[in-house]
């Protein structure tokens, strides 16, 4: 894949942050090829004894993606915010891509630009996995409606593999803050998610 | 969405949950005041918050986590499984299949061991997941699968019942297997020395377990004492039944020895083709290790040890324990023979001797030798006959897929006709699904067809007579419409004994001990069931009726709140509180709640001096069931109609109706608040004893 210009990659967050939903289209396979690229390097550097650290993978691709010399506080939260749901994305598109792939057999790809489609189908998650990775996406679906400060939250801690103090930082709002949401929100999505995947 | 509410919401949870589970209740009411609604949402919420918070730390996390890694293209987590020196536990809290994993039991030479639930059928089962490499020869993976066939055909009490045999997303191989509570013989020789009637009990037992699996032609390849498990009923079953063929490949692939040899019989040592006699002698080296607390042979290196058992005679077992009887030494003698011929020739000799020696013991006080010797060999006769009598061989069902969907549709369809329905049609599609006739059965009970129920409820029992749901089926059929208590409350146990993660079984035994006035014992029972399953809104409200049967109109309260969140239809759930408020004598609260049920009952006007809707009430209903248009329940309104009116004689005439229809809600009978006017009257007396409910 060819480097993509940090120019680039900086213009797509500012736009997403102005609210332009396109912009968040094509900075996922930006953002999706860098982190995979930094995964393979951190498994080689650790002889494939270590399991990957998320939240580690998405700084090294903020350094390596943003602009340093312009970039501001703002621009590394949003940076982190953003990967999480990009990773969201990806693993949903994904889950999604093969439930319709073991219903239908060898249905056509829906879009092509969908990186989660771009995978292999045969990934280690379970069946059962991929029916709790997409109940949750629907969960998460709720709760944004109920609270979306949660949702956020959930994100960062579940899809970018962000501590408490690290999701504080990559939404802007204070540790408190974001301790309470996350304990709420954990009730919540296991409320859901019970109803949905269990009676 | 409102911003604000939700800011005081998430506070408000916070404290709530930072304090003691006892204080919670109390602090959320005196936090919402008025606020009933909002009173509501964080009781529910306070509710799930531990479980919530584990669900997240150990299922849900870990799950989102690992797909991440594997987008990411991380194939190491397949491999980290097995923790070669102990590692993660990553496979607790995943989802294989239809297997929900739960905690890691242990590891041996063969891999890790994990319990988990199969959520088709609903039991606990043993997982064993093998190194890792197994999975990618080919050669070793179908020899496996052909091991674990032959080995899942063997039936018998003493050997571990293997269920099916699967494979990970990463292609890991593993093992689903009945799963024992209960300690290995080698955590209980760690202990020192067994009495010595427990060391006979269990030989026999492993033996008369060895001698199946050689009539099937399996030899075991691998007994020692830590694939030995008691039960903490005594009984003993030998896991690991053909596994040891696929362990030897491992030896040589390792480099290094998986297990110990201590147990290996000097053939074995020598790595010729071994047979039956080969479980014998090491049989016999647990035989001995039972008895002394010593290994029959040991030294410093594999190589001592090896060297020990081709050549050395281990140290007489009457020297290190001179309480055992000399037949039991001689016993021990014919299962350490160095020659194999001269061993016991087959497994259930072993077993008769073992019987005589355990006859002779009883006897001997009362009869001379020769009498002994007689009267043991009537009782080996019979022994024998008892232990390898014919049994019954159980191949591995596997489940027709459109009879499980099915199943599937039925369990999650709330009307009853319905959901028979479907029931039926998995049944015709797979005419040994067990838990289909099991779940028919259920919706028989409902549908008051006992000999339906009966019959259907049976067939799952033989199919699967280690199906928790069926003794569940039958619980409910001997509670519901036998009203035969005893046999209600073995049958919900032995569901219980089966699967303890049986939700329903232990929400229907509270209701049961309820029933029978065992409010104590009932308590526990319900708040597991709640436990097991938090969000089933049946469970928290079940909890709630076992409070209200047993007069904490309070407490019951509070718990029926709790499962306002989770009902879709809250009617009920508000007469029911109803009903709590109305025996509290908070009449005008009572009909308030009432009120939310759509429908005010009689009964809550005559307090406050109206009795003209309870006869209207009366009116309507003997209408219909004089027309023959009334509903199984509508004798039992009537009834408590009557009495809330001071009617006694009319109220039992209607319960007499009620009881001469079988109509399950007699159940109820000893209990129920509203019938409490009526306990002195005889003719409720001779019921309750029709019943079966008199004290």
């Amino acid at each position: 894949m060819e480097q993509p210009p940090r120019e680039e990659v900086t213009r797509l967050l500012d736009e997403l942050q102005r609210g332009d939903g396109a912009a968040f289209d094509k900075l996922v396979p930006l953002l999706y090829a860098e982190l995979r690229e930094i995964a393979h390097r951190q498994r080689r550097r650790w002889h494939g004894d270590e399991t990957l650290d998320t939240t580690a993978l998405v700084h090294e691709a903020y350094l390596k993606l943003v602009d340093q010399s312009r970039a501001g506080w703002e621009t590394r939260a949003h940076f982190l915010a953003s990967a999480a749901r990009v990773m969201r994305h990806i693993l949903i598109n994904y889950s999604r891509y093969r439930r319709r792939k073991k219903r239908g057999g060898n249905l056509p790809r829906l879009s092509l630009d969908e990186v989660g489609e771009q995978l292999p189908v045969e990934l280690a998650i379970s069946e059962s996995n991929i029916d709790m990775l997409v109940a949750l996406d629907a969960s998460l679906k709720t709760l944004e409606r109920v609270n979306p400060r949660e949702s956020r939250i959930v994100e960062c801690r579940f899809f970018g593999g962000m501590t408490i103090e690290e999701t504080a930082v990559a939404l802007g709002i204070s540790t408190a803050t974001v301790s309470r949401g996350w304990a709420l929100a954990q009730v919540r999505l296991y409320q859901d998610l019970h109803r949905e995947l269990e009676v | 969405m409102d911003l604000e509410r939700e800011d005081r919401l998430e506070l408000l949870f916070e404290r709530a949950a930072a304090l003691p589970s006892g204080q919670r209740s109390a602090f959320v009411e005196a936090a919402c005041g008025a606020d009933g609604e909002l009173r509501a949402i964080l009781t529910a919420l306070v509710a799930d918050a531990d479980d919530a918070h584990a669900y997240v730390e150990r299922v849900a996390g870990p799950i989102v986590a690992t797909a991440i890694r594997a987008t990411l293209g991380d194939t190491s987590v397949g491999t980290h499984a097995n923790g070669r020196n102990g590692g993660p536990d990553t496979f607790a809290g995943q989802h294989i299949d239809h297997f929900r994993v739960l905690d890691r039991l242990g590891s041996g030479g063969m891999g890790v061991v994990y319990k988990a639930i199969d959520v088709r059928l609903d039991r606990t089962v043993a997982l064993k997941f093998l190194p890792p490499h197994l999975g990618t020869d080919e050669q070793a993976k179908r020899r496996f699968v052909h091991e674990a066939k032959a080995a899942s055909a063997l039936d018998h009490p003493n050997i571990c019942a293997i269920h099916e045999t699967g494979e990970t997303a990463t292609g890991q191989l593993f093992i689903a297997m009945a799963h024992y509570e209960g300690e290995t013989l080698k955590e209980k020789i760690a202990r020192g020395p067994l009495p010595i009637r427990d060391v006979l009990d269990y030989v026999a037992q492993i033996a008369a377990g060895l001698q199946c699996a050689h009539d099937a032609g399996i030899v075991h390849r691998d007994v020692k004492p830590a694939n030995l498990i008691v039960t903490s009923d005594g009984r003993v079953a030998i896991l690991d039944f053909g596994l040891a063929k696929i362990a030897r490949a491992e030896v040589t692939h390792e480099g290094a020895a998986v297990g110990t040899v201590a147990y290996m019989s000097p053939e074995q040592t020598r790595g010729v083709d071994v047979d039956a006699q080969t479980d014998i002698w090491s049989l016999g080296a647990v035989l001995y290790e039972l008895l002394t607390g010593q290994r029959a042979f040991s030294g410093e290196t594999d190589e001592t040890v090896i060297h020990a058992i081709r050549h050395d005679q281990p140290r007489p077992v009457r020297l290190l324990r001179p309480d055992v009887p000399a037949g039991v030494a001689v016993v021990v003698s014919r299962c350490l023979t160095k020659d194999p011929t001269r061993r016991y020739s087959r497994a259930d000799e072993l077993v008769s001797d073992v019987r005589t020696l355990q006859q002779g013991g009883s006897l001997r006080r009362s009869l001379r030798p020769k009498q002994v010797l007689r009267s043991s060999a009537t009782a080996l006769l019979g022994s024998v006959l008892l232990l390898t009598g014919p049994g019954l061989t159980r191949v591995a069902h596997r489940v027709d897929p459109e009879a499980f969907s099915l199943y599937l549709r039925g369990k999650r369809t709330a009307d009853n006709a319905e959901s028979l329905a479907y029931f039926t049609q998995a049944i015709a599609k797979d005419s040994v699904f067990a838990p289909a006739y099991s779940e028919a059965g259920i919706r028989y009970v409902w549908a008051h067809d006992r000999d339906r129920a009966e019959q259907a409820i049976e067939k799952a029992i033989a199919l699967d007579p280690s199906l928790s749901d069926a003794y569940e089926a039958l619980g409910l059929l001997r509670m519901w419409l036998d009203w035969n208590w005893p046999a209600a409350e073995a049958a919900l146990r032995r569901a219980i004994g089966l699967n303890p993660h049986n939700a329903l079984a232990h929400h229907e035994l509270g209701q049961l001990l309820t029933r029978v006035g065992r409010c104590d014992d009932a308590i526990p029972e319900v708040e597991r069931a709640v436990l097991e399953n938090p969000v089933y809104p049946n469970f928290q409200s079940g909890l709630a009726e076992v409070y209200f049967n047993c007069r904490r109109y309070e407490r019951a309260i509070d718990e029926f709140e709790k499962a306002l969140p989770l009902a879709r239809d809250s009617d009920a759930i508000y007469r029911d509180i109803g009903d709590a408020y109305f025996f509290q004598g908070k009449y005008t609260t009572a009909l308030a709640s009432y009120r939310k049920a759509r429908w005010v009952p009689g009964w809550a006007y005559v307090p406050l001096g109206d009795r003209q809707r309870a006869l209207a009430q009366i009116d309507t209903l003997t209408r219909r069931w004089a027309a023959g248009r009334a509903a199984p329940y509508e004798p039992y309104l009537l009834a408590k109609l009557y009495t809330s009116l001071g009617d006694r004689d009319q109220a039992i005439t209607w319960l007499e109706r009620l009881y001469g229809a079988r109509t399950g809600l007699v159940v109820y009978l000893k209990v129920q608040p509203h019938f409490d006017p009526l306990r002195g009257e005889p003719r409720f007396q001779a019921l309750l004893k029709k019943a079966g409910l008199n004290d």
